[in-house]
């Protein structure tokens, strides 16, 4: 039996072309740079924290409701938490919009926005 | 043959994935802040030509300039040496300040008294803004009043002389002085060759370029904002109650007066914003319409068509002129 048909590379190559541009889609995104992160934490579905990522007053944590001990530094993730499955906790720290730590027992979601382009402002007038 | 394209093209997204993380720092801009006229002043430009840096300097010296002329708490200034001196004779002063004020009583008379460059007493004895602020008895409003008004000012244009009519009569030229630095500042830089820039004096903006979204302070929450522009080349001044102020037994006093009674107006206006190409008559009308409150300031500013205007009453509604871009936040 020959494995090394014309067939048999043309599948191979389509797999790892197929393989590589996941890799790289993903290396991508997980690379996307917000210019001013801003950080949301959502509890049931509601907003209760909005913390700007380039603050100088950052490195804190926040325990959410005896559930979920978030740290907020210029990046964000979940550091305990009492849920089984502990999903948030793996997920690590996020510092981009792309993908949001969710806790789905506890009802929390954390992502990140774009505080300036959430209104892209030149100035404030008081 | 197959496989050197397909190496071809993994290499080709593997680089541009290199390509798409090189770090997407915003344009590098040229920032100045310096503190005169009682407020901080910051002047950013991304617009960099060679002579930027000395175009932001000289802008600053103007601004300084402006205040050694028309500061009314600078003992070394000219309008200080004014109202020391003023009363029952003839003072000459510079072009400059003549100008001022001749400018603030002609909008004093134009808006009725609703803009008044001649309320110093009043302003310095509620001290609003100081650590003397409090709430005066009543008989010191009434001889505070009895020493303001722009009908105790005269002025001599042929001489350029000014006299005060009563002897505590005070000059604060707060209300158009900084619109005043802010037009002076952007001349200088737009004669240096700078073309985007914004002006930002203690909250009042000043853009020279085009679409820039400058938000309105929200007066209820004023680190949130309430509202958003889009202008071009033009100033945005806004008056509002929360600025400067105290609250004593439940009662807001803030800084901005109504020369007809000595209190802080309470016009039912909170905010009031004024968008045109001049600073100076931005930052004067803003002040006026706050003391007009909402009927006569939307009446007055139909004189104007040219104006754009935003009042915001007690009860957060809005009122705009139809020719300014603008979004409401809710």
């Amino acid at each position: 039996m020959k494995l090394l048909t014309k067939q048999n590379i043309v599948f191979f190559c389509i797999i790892a072309f197929v393989f590589a541009v996941s890799v790289v889609s993903w290396f991508i995104i997980r690379n996307i740079k917000i210019e001013n992160p801003v950080v949301e934490i959502y509890k049931n579905g509601e907003l209760t924290h909005k913390i700007e990522l380039t603050s100088d007053k950052l490195d804190f944590t926040i325990i959410d409701d005896n559930s979920n001990v978030i740290f907020v530094g210029h990046k964000v993730g979940v550091i305990h938490a009492d849920c089984p499955d502990k999903i948030c906790v793996n997920t690590g720290f996020i510092d981009s919009g792309v993908f949001p730590i969710i806790c789905l027992p506890n009802r929390l979601e954390i992502r990140i926005t774009d505080g300036e382009n959430e209104l892209r402002l030149d100035a404030v007038a008081r | 043959m197959k496989f050197k394209i397909l190496s071809l093209l993994l290499a080709l997204t593997l680089n541009g994935c290199g390509i798409f993380n090189e770090s997407s720092e915003s344009p590098p801009t040229l920032n100045r802040t310096d503190y005169a006229l009682g407020t901080y002043i910051t002047v950013k430009t991304p617009d960099i030509p060679v002579t930027a840096a000395s175009a932001l300097d000289k802008a600053f010296a103007r601004l300084f300039g402006i205040e050694m002329i028309a500061s009314a708490k600078n003992p070394e200034s000219e309008l200080f040496y004014v109202n020391e001196n003023a009363y029952g004779r003839d003072i000459i002063v510079s072009d400059e300040l003549y100008s001022l004020l001749h400018t603030g009583r002609f909008y004093a008379q134009l808006t009725d008294g609703a803009f008044d460059i001649a309320l110093g007493s009043i302003v310095e004895l509620w001290g609003i803004g100081t650590e003397n602020a409090r709430v005066p008895e009543a008989y010191e409003i009434t001889e505070a009043l009895g020493n303001s008004g722009f009908e105790q000012l005269v002025l001599s244009e042929g001489e350029r002389t000014v006299r005060f009519l009563r002897e505590g009569l005070r000059i604060d030229l707060g209300a158009i002085a900084k619109g005043y630095a802010a037009n002076e500042m952007k001349r200088v830089l737009v004669e240096s060759g700078v073309t985007d820039a914004i002006l930002d004096l203690g909250g009042d903006i000043v853009v020279i370029g085009s679409d820039r979204r400058i938000g309105i302070a929200d007066p209820r929450n004023s680190a949130e904002i309430c509202a958003i522009v889009t202008i071009s080349d033009k100033a945005v001044m806004t008056s509002g109650d929360y600025e400067r102020f105290f609250d004593e037994n439940g009662v807001h006093y803030h800084h901005i007066f109504d020369g007809t009674t000595g209190f802080s107006a309470d016009s039912g206006i909170i905010s009031a914003t004024v968008i045109f190409e001049c600073a100076m008559i931005s930052d004067v009308l803003s002040t006026a319409f706050f003391v007009m409150g909402v009927e006569r300031a939307v009446e007055f500013a139909a004189t104007m068509p040219e104006i754009g205007y935003i009042l915001i009453d007690n009860e957060m509604n809005f009122y705009y002129s139809e020719n300014i871009e603008i979004e409401i936040i809710n």
